[in-house]
C-alpha cells in the first residue's frame, strides 16, 4: 500500500472512520443494554436465532403439556370423586343385602323398606355414573352422548379412551369407561330391589351378595386405576415443570444479554472511544502552519 | 550574450515562483475538496540560447520555464480504487437488501410467526382437551382465530416482501437514470478536455470532475475505464461500451414490466439492464446487488415463505377430519398474482360438530385436534420449516454484512492510497510555499543586484 505520503485528508478521513466505527460499537452495546436483547435481528447470531426459535416452539409445546396434564388431572379427580361416592353407595347396598338376607321371608314390610332404599341408592349411583366435567359425561368413553347411562341403567358410551398428551410420546388415558366401572350394577340393583320388595324373585336375596361384591370390586379397581393415573400425571407434571424452567433459562441465555459482561464491554468500548478522541484531537490539530512565523 | 539577459532570466524566475505559489494556493484552497487531485508546476531549466558553431562557452542557461501544471495521479491506484469502491458499493447494497428482508421476518419476537404458530398448536391442544359441549365451542372459535392469525402473519410478511421488491425495482430504475446522466456528462467532459488539451489550456479541474463521475459510474455498475489520447477516457461495462470519447450510449432497464410473481416463478423472467438494446451484466456496483435482490434474494425468500404456507396447509389438512375435508386453503385465487403465503386462509368458519370436524364421526375423541397439536414435535413441523428458512436468511445476511464490512475496509485503504498520491498535504504545501517565497525573494535580490550593476555602469561611469 502506498502510504509513504500522508495527506491532510488521509488523516482526517482515517480518524473519522475509526471514530465512527468505535461509535457504532458503542451504540450497539448501548442498544443491547437498554433493550436487554442480545439478538436485534437474526443475523446478529444465526445459531442463537436457531436456538431461540426452537426453544420458543418447544416452550409452547411444554406449556401445552402442562395444560393437558392439568386438564387430565381434573378429569381424574372428577372421576375419583364419583367413584368414591359410588363405592360408598354400593357398600351401603351390600349392607342392605346382608340385612335383607338375615331378615328372611318373615318381615315383608321391613324388606320392602330395604327394597325402597335400594331403589333410592340406585338413583344416587346413576347420578354418580353420569357425573360431568365441563359438560361432558366422564364415564361415556368417547361416544358423542349426553349421559353415560340411560334411565334403565344401560351403558350408552363406548370403550373409547380419553387421552391427554403430557410429554413427548406420552399419552395418558384419563378416563375409565362406564362399562368398566359400573358394568351391570344397575340391573343387579333393579333385580335386588324387586326381590326385596317382593315384586319379583329371580333368586334368594343372599345370592345377590356375589353380584354386589363383583360390582364393588369393579368400582374399587377403577378407583385404583384412577389413583395410579393421577400419580403418573403428577409425576409427569413435575418433570415437565422442570423441563419448562430449563427451556426458559436456555431461551434467556440465547436471546438476552449477560448484563455484567455487556456492561464491562461497554465501559471498555467507551474508554477506547475516548482514547481515540484524544488521539485524534492531537493528530489533526498541528500543521506546519502552527510553527511558521 | 546581452548585458540584459540576466534581467530576462530573473523575470522568468519571478514568474515561475509566482505561478508556483498560485498553484500552491489552488492546492491549499482544495485541501478538503473530495476528489481533488493536487497539482504541481512542472519547471524546466532553459538551456543556452545558442548552439552549433556559434555556441558560446561558459555562459549560464536562460533561466526557468513553466512547462505546465501537472495533476499528480497514478492510473493504477485510481483504477484499483474505482474497482474497490465498486465492490464495496455492491457488498453494501447486498447487505442492505438482506437486512431489509430479514427485518420483515419479525424474528425473534413475540409477534413473530414462530409465536403465532405456537399459539395455534396450543389452541388445537386446548380443543383436544375440550370434550364437553360447554368448552368445545369456545375452543373451536379460538382455533379458528389463532389459525387465521398464522395466515395473516404470513400474509403480512409476504406483503412486506412484495413492497420491498417494488422498492428495489424502482431503485434500479432511478440508478439506471443516474448511470445515463453520468455517462452523458462524462462524454461532454471528454469533449471539453480534448478541446482544452488541444488548445494548450489546463483541463485539470475538468478531469477531476470527469474522474468523479467515472468513479460514480464504477460505484453504480462496476464500470472500468480505458485511457485514450489527450486525457480522454472510454468507459466500459463488461465488454460493452458505455462512453466512447464524446459519445455516450443509452443505458436503461430491460424487461421493466416484469412482475413479482413472474420473477418468483423463475421461468427466466428477470429484470435487467441494457446499453442500447444489448443486455449487459454489471460487473459489480450497486446495480449488480440490487438486480440480484430483485431477481433472486427477495423472490427466494418469498418462495420460502410459500413453502412454509404450503407446509402448514398440507400438514394441518392431512390431520384434519382424516384428510377428507381441508381446514386451510393455500391455493391462490389467481396464480399470476399471489402465492400460497399471501392466500393462506382458514376454510372452516362454524363451530358446530357438523362444520368443525375435529373428531371421528359419532365420538368426541378430538382425534384431529390431538394430531394437529402434536405437529410441532414431528419432522414435518411447519415451525421447523420456518426456522430453517429464518436461520438460512440470517446466515446469508450475516455473510453479506461481513462482506460489506470487509469491502468497506478495502475501499477505505485504496482511498487512502489515492489520497497519498493525489491528496493535498498542508505541511507539504506550506513547505513549497516557503520554498517558492524564498525563490521569489532571491530572484528579486538577483534582479536588484543586476540593477545595481547597471546603475554603476550607466550612471557612475
Amino acid at each position: 500500500m502506498l502510504t509513504s505520503r500522508i495527506s491532510s485528508r488521509t488523516i482526517a478521513v482515517g480518524s473519522l472512520n475509526n471514530l465512527q466505527a468505535s461509535q457504532a460499537r458503542s451504540a450497539r452495546l448501548q442498544e443491547q443494554l437498554s433493550s436487554g436483547n442480545a439478538l436485534r435481528k437474526p443475523s446478529d447470531d444465526p445459531v442463537a436465532t436457531n436456538d431461540a426459535l426452537r426453544y420458543r416452539t418447544e416452550i409452547g409445546v411444554n406449556e401445552q403439556y402442562q395444560r393437558n396434564n392439568a386438564d387430565g388431572q381434573a378429569w381424574l379427580t372428577t372421576q375419583d370423586t364419583a367413584l368414591q361416592d359410588s363405592v360408598n353407595v354400593v357398600q351401603r347396598v351390600r349392607n342392605l343385602v346382608v340385612q335383607g338376607a338375615n331378615t328372611g321371608g318373615n318381615d315383608a314390610l321391613a324388606r320392602r323398606a330395604l327394597g325402597l332404599e335400594v331403589e333410592s341408592l340406585r338413583a344416587n349411583l346413576l347420578a354418580s355414573a353420569n357425573t360431568e366435567y365441563l359438560g361432558r359425561a366422564v364415564f361415556a368413553g368417547t361416544r358423542a352422548v349426553d349421559t353415560a347411562f340411560d334411565e334403565a341403567g344401560a351403558y350408552r358410551g363406548d370403550a373409547g379412551a380419553v387421552t391427554r398428551s403430557v410429554a413427548a410420546g406420552v399419552e395418558v388415558t384419563v378416563n375409565v369407561t362406564g362399562a368398566d366401572a359400573y358394568g351391570d350394577v344397575f340391573t343387579v340393583l333393579d333385580d335386588l330391589a324387586a326381590t326385596l320388595k317382593g315384586e319379583a324373585s329371580t333368586k334368594e336375596v343372599g345370592a345377590f351378595l356375589t353380584d354386589v361384591d363383583a360390582g364393588l370390586k369393579r368400582l374399587t379397581d377403577s378407583l385404583a386405576t384412577v389413583g395410579a393415573r393421577t400419580n403418573q400425571l403428577e409425576a409427569l407434571q413435575d418433570t415437565s415443570t422442570a423441563r419448562l424452567d430449563q427451556l426458559n433459562e436456555t431461551l434467556v441465555s440465547a436471546e438476552k444479554i449477560d448484563i455484567a459482561k455487556t456492561l464491562v464491554e461497554f465501559n471498555l468500548q467507551q474508554t477506547a472511544y475516548q482514547t481515540a478522541l484524544s488521539a485524534t484531537a492531537r493528530v489533526i490539530q498541528p500543521t506546519l502552519l502552527d510553527f511558521l512565523r | 550574450m546581452s548585458t540584459f539577459s540576466g534581467l530576462n532570466t530573473t523575470s522568468k524566475a519571478l514568474a515561475a515562483a509566482q505561478r508556483a505559489m498560485e498553484v500552491t494556493g489552488q492546492n491549499i484552497a482544495n485541501a478538503n475538496t473530495a476528489g481533488y487531485t493536487r497539482q504541481r508546476v512542472e519547471l524546466s531549466a532553459v538551456g543556452t540560447p545558442e548552439t552549433g558553431l556559434n555556441a558560446r562557452r561558459n555562459v549560464p542557461g536562460g533561466g526557468v520555464d513553466v512547462m505546465g501544471i501537472d495533476r499528480v495521479t497514478n492510473v493504477f491506484v485510481d483504477a484499483t480504487r474505482r474497482q474497490d469502491i465498486a465492490l464495496s458499493a455492491e457488498a453494501q447494497a447486498a447487505s442492505t437488501v438482506w437486512t431489509t428482508v430479514e427485518g420483515s421476518l419479525g424474528e425473534p419476537g413475540s409477534n413473530s410467526l414462530t409465536t403465532r404458530l405456537t399459539d395455534m398448536y396450543k389452541s388445537w391442544g386446548d380443543l383436544s382437551n375440550a370434550q364437553g359441549s360447554d368448552a368445545v365451542t369456545a375452543a373451536r372459535a379460538t382455533v379458528i382465530a389463532r389459525s387465521q392469525a398464522v395466515a395473516d402473519t404470513l400474509g403480512t410478511v409476504d406483503g412486506q416482501l412484495q413492497t420491498q421488491w417494488f422498492g428495489l425495482k424502482d431503485q434500479v430504475g432511478s440508478l439506471a437514470e443516474d448511470v445515463n446522466s453520468a455517462a452523458t456528462r462524462v462524454a461532454e467532459l471528454n469533449t471539453s478536455i480534448l478541446a482544452a488539451n488541444v488548445q494548450g489550456a489546463s483541463p485539470n479541474e475538468l478531469m477531476d470532475q470527469r474522474d468523479r463521475l467515472v468513479t460514480r459510474l464504477a460505484e453504480l455498475t462496476g464500470a472500468h475505464v480505458v485511457q485514450r489520447d489527450h486525457g480522454v477516457v472510454d468507459v466500459y461495462i463488461g465488454n460493452s461500451t458505455l462512453v466512447a470519447g464524446a459519445i455516450a450510449e443509452t443505458f436503461s432497464v430491460s424487461n421493466a414490466g416484469v412482475t413479482f410473481q413472474q420473477v418468483k416463478g423463475g421461468q427466466g423472467q428477470e429484470l435487467g439492464v441494457q446499453i442500447g438494446k444489448t443486455a449487459v451484466a454489471p460487473a459489480s456496483g450497486q446495480l449488480k446487488a440490487l438486480l440480484e435482490g430483485v431477481n433472486s434474494t427477495v423472490p427466494g425468500v418469498a418462495n420460502k415463505l410459500d413453502e412454509v404456507a404450503t407446509t402448514i396447509a398440507t400438514q394441518v389438512n392431512a390431520r384434519y377430519a382424516g384428510g377428507t375435508s381441508p381446514f386451510f386453503s393455500a391455493t391462490p385465487a389467481d396464480l399470476s398474482r399471489s402465492g400460497p403465503a399471501s392466500s393462506l386462509k382458514v376454510l372452516v368458519t362454524g363451530t358446530t360438530d357438523a362444520e368443525f370436524r375435529d373428531s371421528t364421526a359419532g365420538t368426541v375423541d378430538r382425534a384431529s385436534a390431538k394430531a394437529i397439536a402434536k405437529l410441532p414435535e414431528t419432522d414435518v413441523s411447519p415451525s421447523k420449516t420456518w426456522r430453517t428458512s429464518v436461520v438460512g436468511i440470517a446466515s446469508a445476511s450475516q455473510a453479506a454484512e461481513s462482506r460489506a464490512e470487509m469491502a468497506a475496509d478495502v475501499a477505505l485503504k485504496s482511498d487512502a492510497a489515492r489520497e497519498s498520491v493525489s491528496g493535498v498535504s498542508i505541511d507539504e504545501e506550506m513547505t513549497n510555499l516557503v520554498a517558492f517565497q524564498h525563490a521569489y525573494a532571491a530572484a528579486a535580490r538577483v534582479f536588484s543586484a543586476i540593477d545595481e550593476a547597471l546603475d554603476v555602469l550607466i550612471n557612475r561611469t
